[in-house]
């Protein structure tokens, strides 16, 4: 599943979507629900504003500190047999994945939810070099079997129904058909046991490093992220640069937070945290992080795109999101899909890898209104419009465009003869202007229509008398 | 003191029960009958315990051990030879129940943490089909915050530890949930007085 | 600012100045009503918003700084539309404005204001007079929503008038999909999510649907135009104003 080149085609992606979705699309239904569930438990907390303050301002302090906490984990890391490695880019990480599960002697990898694990697209490099990668999440599972990518990050399966896996599982596992939730779980978690049971090498994405102590946080309600961290002698652990918290007090709140957030859970099923190897020689014997950048770094460095790097990964934006509403996560072409993103993928990379994100947005705001750490989401995205702005070359029509706005808006007495002109337009030819001007809008929109007397005429002429009838 | 107390045990039931979990709450002398009776409800056939101390001490190990159906007794932490590491875990998946203790118990939401075990050990909560917990009441602690303030004060923090709220589940089929995937399909809480 | 203003200041975008004038109109009529002299300057077009959404700030700053300077002595500034007022308030310090025209920013950000803002929550306005027997739904623009805390002050208005029965949509707060250049740049998506608008609007039963911004309704008449729906479209401000509905 390569995402090299698909963020470019965002237009092309969302006009198909909504050409070919269904009447009632899977991941309309499904993000209406979570949407719901995450209010439920908003309204449980009182004080949730609070609390959503106080984990924005240390996620922040985090975010600003990062140099330092990662001195304290790599100190923990030392005293307690956690094997670090360093990543530049996905590249880096990849090779340096395969070099542990082939220094191990195994042939497969087990793996646990992961966004990390999907964004340097471990699975398909470590195919190619003659390991299986297997992904133990039921609905990663679910596409994987179907040779999809996860179309949302917290409910990978979000845009398929009960019949279409069903049927995958018939096809895929030879098993009898039935579309029954869960007799179609009982499946996996047979077929997933046996793979558990003899896995040599786990592999998480860790959802914060703890940096008072140097615990690797994972999440999950299946309990995956239990069996490959228990099982298996080796574990791989991919940590993104800036998922690390300072204390456990703060991953208390941010567990909470990241349950109430993406699921409307109180608190997710398991939180396990990782603290070494076992010390008596038991599985895991071997603990690797391997820290990864992958441009990370990059938006650190940008004062105004920084605090994107807040995210702890809920989704709760994308289900807030009217557009991810309409047309669900793989228009999107990158691991991130929906209002993150949308920041996130051009921050990383550059706006030029993605330069339609940041404008396949109406900025309602109804996702930074959902983010629990207060991420300014419009705001960011804005600052990217402008970084595309700054890119374009002087010949670039839309800086015509905006100039020749400037220019009419920038004189009343240009903006009255060019709307003057618009509205003689209008009266000679009525149905002229209905396919004109603005391109896009009249494909399934009648146009407004300018009024016979602008407000400034009309106010003229009233002018004299305070009160009269409105009759336009 | 006693009235705080009860409308605490009242939040956790309330708490577990929307996580589906089950609380037991019986008086020590009550524990064998307690799980014996869960024995039942579940057809267990096979058991497997941790080999804490506590559970020798709130009579558990002997309740099952009573049982006449095959049990598993989780053998001491050391090491091991991976043949038999490799044919306990199996053991283990194949086990009915697994049965614990917990080092406390967070009412608002359910969770429980577990006590620092063994990698052997912790599997005894995850591998078999259903999950018993046992814990004093007085280890009812009010929030989340609350339990981690104990693991902090506990010895073992640069160890593992688990947080568990309920049994294992999923919603990833069209947003329905489904109890036990990968871990325990049920949960059992027996709160001790 | 603490006593009442005597005199207010217009500013009427430029899109309700040529499409939807009887918007201005009624905003006149409605202030007149509280005993305001109202004064509209006349060399106003634009707060620059567009621009600035396009990514464009040195345009959309230009024009930032010809509306600093035409409304830099006003008592009070009002408008009937909820995202210029929020583009002036909030996201001119973002266009890196300098010397007085940073001052004058930072002054005339506290003096202007979305009309139904301004009339309950500057003038405590509860009552507004006459009827209006019909089944109105409202949309929440989403800038006067989520940026200026906007809900109470229209609803308050609008459910004071006789026999008006106003429905707040269950996901109200969902956005119509105009979202300005948003609409053009992305047609389809933009159009599906006001189909979605338009669909929870009928449920509703409502004939009309009303809101502060006439960028949102215009969008959404244009959708019912085209596929002839059953609703009408019509501010806020003129309901209250007491303009009757076109037979």
């Amino acid at each position: 599943m390569s995402y090299a080149n698909r963020p470019k085609e965002l237009k092309r992606q969302l006009g198909s979507a909504l050409r070919t979705r269904s009447s009632d699309p899977p991941f309309k239904r499904n993000t209406r629900k979570a949407v719901s569930a995450r209010a439920d438990r908003v309204a449980e907390w009182p004080d949730f504003e609070e609390r959503r303050a106080r984990a924005t301002a240390r996620r922040q302090e985090a975010i600003d500190t990062l140099a330092e906490l990662h001195g304290q984990l790599r100190q923990h890391w030392a005293k307690n047999g956690i094997t670090v490695h360093e990543a530049r880019d996905d590249n880096e990480a990849r090779h340096i994945a395969l070099s542990i599960v082939r220094a191990a002697g195994a042939k497969r990898v087990l793996k646990s939810k992961s966004m990390l694990s999907e964004e340097i697209e471990i699975n398909d490099f470590l195919e190619q070099h003659g390991i299986e990668a297997v992904e133990t999440d039921l609905g990663e599972y679910v596409v994987q079997l179907r040779g999809e990518a996860p179309s949302h990050i917290t409910m990978p399966a979000m845009h398929l129904s009960r019949q279409n896996i069903g049927r995958l599982f018939a096809k895929r596992l030879g098993v009898e058909y039935t579309d029954d939730p869960p007799a179609l779980t009982q499946i996996a978690r047979r077929t997933l046991r046996r793979q558990f049971l003899s896995a040599e090498v786990g592999m998480i994405g860790v959802n914060f490093a703890v940096a008072e102590t140097g615990h690797l946080a994972t999440v999950t309600n299946e309990g995956n992220g239990r069996m490959v961290t228990t099982l298996p002698r080796v574990v791989i652990a991919l940590l993104g640069w800036e998922r690390v918290t300072q204390s456990l007090e703060d991953l208390a709140q941010l567990w909470q937070l990241l349950s109430r957030s993406a699921t409307g859970q109180r608190a997710t099923v398991y939180l396990n945290l990782t603290g070494g190897p076992d010390p008596e020689g038991g599985c895991p014997q071997q603990v690797h992080v391997i820290v990864i950048d992958n441009g990370r770094k990059r938006i650190h460095a940008d004062r105004e795109m920084r605090e994107v790097l807040r995210c702890i990964r809920c989704g709760a934006c994308l289900n807030a999101c009217p557009v991810y509403q309409q047309v669900g996560g793989y228009p999107y072409g990158d691991v991130y899909p929906g209002p993150i993103g949308a920041v996130f993928t051009p921050a990383r990379e550059g706006v030029r890898s993605a330069p339609d994100h940041p404008f396949a947005s109406s900025l309602c705001g109804a996702c930074e209104e959902a983010c629990p750490v207060s991420i300014p989401l419009p705001k960011l995205l804005l600052a990217l419009r402008k970084q595309r702005t700054e890119l374009r070359s002087a010949f670039d029509p839309e800086r015509g465009l905006w100039r020749s706005f400037r220019t009419v808006m920038g004189s009343r007495r240009i903006y009255e003869a060019a709307t003057a002109f618009a509205r003689g337009v209008q009266f000679i030819w009525p149905g002229g202007p209905k396919k004109m001007v603005i391109p896009g809008w009249t494909d399934h929109r009648d146009p407004p229509v300018f009024a016979k007397r602008s407000f400034r005429e009309q106010f003229d002429d009233r002018n004299a008398k305070p009160e009269g009838p409105e009759n336009g | 003191m006693a009235d705080s107390k009860r409308a605490l045990q009242k939040v956790l039931a309330a708490a577990l029960e929307r996580v589906d979990a089950q609380l037991i709450v019986t008086s020590a002398k009550g524990v064998a009958a307690a799980l014996s009776s869960l024995f039942d409800s579940l057809a267990a056939q096979t058991v497997a315990i941790t080999n804490e101390r506590e559970l020798v001490d709130f009579g558990a190990v002997k309740a099952v051990v009573a049982r006449s159906a095959t049990a598993v007794v989780a053998p001491p932490s050391e090491k091991r030879a991976a043949a038999e590491a490799a044919e306990w875990k199996q053991r283990l998946a194949g086990a009915d129940v697994g049965i614990t203790s917990a080092l406390a118990i967070a009412a608002e939401t359910g969770t429980l943490l577990l006590p620092p075990l063994s990698p052997d050990q912790r599997a005894v909560s995850l591998l078999p089909t259903h999950h018993i917990a046992l814990l004093s009441e007085d280890r009812l602690v009010p929030d989340i915050e609350a339990l981690f303030a104990v693991w902090k004060k506990s010895e073992r923090t640069d160890g593992n530890a688990v947080f568990v709220t309920g049994p294992s589940r999923t919603s990833d089929i069209e947003k329905e949930l489904v109890l036990g995937v990968h871990g325990p399909q049920s949960l059992h809480v027996l709160l001790i007085r | 600012m603490a006593a009442t203003p005597g005199r207010v200041h217009l500013f009427i975008p430029c899109f309700v100045d040529q499409f939807f004038p009887e918007t201005g109109l009624a905003t006149v009529q409605l202030l007149r009503r509280q005993g305001l002299e109202v004064v509209y300057e006349r060399e106003q077009t634009c707060c620059g918003q567009p621009a600035f959404n396009s990514g464009f700030h040195r345009d959309a700053a230009h024009l930032a700084k010809r509306f600093l300077r035409l409304f830099r002595d006003a008592e009070a500034v009002v408008a009937p539309s909820a995202s210029c007022v929020a583009m002036v308030r909030r996201h001119y310090g973002e266009l890196g404005l300098q010397g007085e025209d940073a001052s004058t920013w930072e002054s005339l950000r506290t003096r202007i204001w979305e009309l139904s803002e301004f009339l309950v929550d500057v003038l405590g306005v509860k009552q507004v007079p006459g009827a209006f027997p019909h089944r109105v739904a409202y949309h929440p623009s989403c800038h006067g929503l989520r940026e200026l805390g906007i809900l109470k002050q229209p609803l308050s208005l609008l459910r004071s008038m006789k026999g008006i029965d106003v429905v707040e949509l269950n996901d109200q707060e969902r956005c119509c999909g105009f979202g300005g250049t948003f609409a053009a740049k992305f047609s389809a998506l933009s159009v599906a999510m006001g189909e979605d608008k338009l669909e929870a609007i009928e449920k509703s039963g409502a004939s009309y649907v009303t809101a502060t911004d006439d960028s949102c309704l215009m969008h959404l008449a244009g959708i019912i135009s085209r596929r002839s729906l059953p609703i009408r479209t019509l501010h806020y401000a003129r309901i209250l104003a007491g303009e009757s509905p076109e037979p």
